[in-house]
């Protein structure tokens, strides 16, 4: 699942670069091995170029002329040498601010992550939102609302305890708020100052920054609570299979497959939140401290070793990256991860709200209808009556 | 219902106590970023 992912973030990161085409070497002896026209053209029609020929020129203090000759430079360095190393990054730059982030001055993968967000990555987002909406009302269209088939019985069955409704709310009402300030941060630009004005963003993004910012903590210890108290239920188990078997009796009237407490929609849910979320939650902490927990070098590294990005054809991933790379990487993954994760929980939304009934309950009261119990959670009923005939008779309610 | 309402106080709670906690911890952009050397709040 982990290694789904990450070839997914590898293949939507690396797409365009991966398509470009690289532009045949020219001949560089009339410049003394500087770039020449062709090479400006390359750029010009995004033609990918070995740039080794600049970056790797930087000079040589030891062998430069002296000062006192007349192509002698100040610290042996050209200026065309001295800004490669700022460049390419190689300069030795000292500065007082603190960490080493103020230290690279020119960071040119910056204009490739600020294409990728305003372009692929707002069309990727909009296209999966919009698209999970659309199937969803056409779901209802067909299905309409999933009705309790039998007869009511009037009598309810404890679904989740207050605690269990506490942590999902917690995580449920944090992620809303996250969802909704993270598309805003992101297609703020692009939408909502050409429609309320500058003046008008300029507060929606502060508020939205701070609500992102502050609230994650919520939707962290949401997710952790979440983890404990229900991981040992979303096992996978042999029933599953019977689940998925007939889709969860979702697409046909009357078709009840038999599930303990959790089904294997919800177990897809359950998952889809621990891993995403988590994955989530870990690019987050690496935005909300910049610069302090950068990941993905790391993770390209432990990558390589598995072999999987040369198999897919990306080659060997960068495992030296400046600290800005890392933040660009984090907000990228951080924001495709939370468009896969908010398609789904607004499916999830779906069926436990409009989409089927008396499923609310279960979140809303912690009581359900014992007839949905049967219909949806067979197995599990039977499990709760079985420790309810167990019970000693004559046993007071503890006080 | 009561419940929901509960974790979603908690919610402002934590984000509240979450902004002022690590301002004051010294998390906030300016401390992060400045040097010993640079003057702030003067």
């Amino acid at each position: 699942m982990i290694r789904a992912f990450f070839a997914t973030m590898l293949f939507s990161l690396f797409a365009i670069s991966a398509v470009a085409q690289e532009a045949p070497a020219p001949d560089r002896t009339a410049t003394g091995g500087a770039q020449t026209l062709e090479d400006i053209m390359a750029r010009q029609q995004q033609l990918q170029i070995d740039d080794s020929f600049r970056s790797e020129a930087l000079g040589n203090p030891d062998a430069a002329a002296p000062l006192t000759d007349d192509l002698g430079a100040r610290g042996g360095l050209s200026d065309s040498e001295l800004w490669r190393g700022l460049r390419f990054d190689a300069a030795d730059v000292t500065t007082q601010a603190r960490g080493d982030a103020p230290a690279v001055l020119i960071q040119d993968s910056g204009m490739w992550w600020y294409e990728f967000r305003q372009g692929p990555l707002m069309t990727f987002g909009a296209y999966i939102l919009l698209g999970t909406l659309g199937l969803l009302v056409l779901f209802f269209v067909l299905r309409g609302r999933i009705r309790i088939d039998g007869e009511k019985t009037g009598r309810t069955i404890t679904r989740f305890k207050a605690i269990e409704r506490f942590g999902h709310w917690l995580m449920a009402g944090s992620f809303i708020l996250l969802g909704i300030t993270g598309l805003i941060t992101l297609f703020g630009r692009k939408v909502i100052i050409p429609t309320f004005g500058h003046e008008s963003f300029a507060t929606i993004a502060l508020a939205s920054k701070w609500i992102h910012n502050n609230v994650s903590w919520a939707f962290m210890l949401g997710l952790i609570m979440i983890f404990f108290m229900w991981v040992l239920e979303n096992i996978p188990n042999r029933t599953d299979l019977r689940w998925i078997a007939v889709g969860g009796g979702l697409f046909k009237k009357g078709v009840h497959p038999p599930a303990k407490k959790f089904n294997a929609g919800q177990k897809v849910i359950f998952w889809s939140c621990i891993i995403l979320g988590g994955s989530i939650s870990a690019s987050g902490l690496s935005l909300l401290f910049p610069f302090e927990l950068p990941m993905f070098a790391k993770t390209f590294a432990a990558l390589n070793a598995t072999g999987i990005p040369q198999f897919i054809g990306f080659g060997v991933l960068p495992t030296e990256l400046t600290p800005h790379a890392e933040m660009q990487y984090a907000q990228l993954w951080h924001a495709l991860v939370s468009f896969v994760l908010m398609a789904i929980i607004i499916a999830h939304i779906y069926i436990g709200s409009v989409g089927m009934e008396g499923a609310y309950d279960a979140m809303g009261t912690g009581e359900v209808e014992e007839q949905w119990a049967r219909e949806h959670h067979s197995l599990w009923v039977e499990e709760v009556k079985a420790k309810e005939a167990q019970a000693p008779t004559g046993a007071t309610p503890a006080e | 219902m009561k419940v929901m309402l509960t974790a979603f106080a908690v919610t402002a709670v934590i984000s509240v106590g979450a902004y002022y906690g690590l301002n004051a911890a010294g998390f906030d952009a300016a401390d992060s970023a400045a040097s010993d050397y640079v003057r702030l709040d003067d």
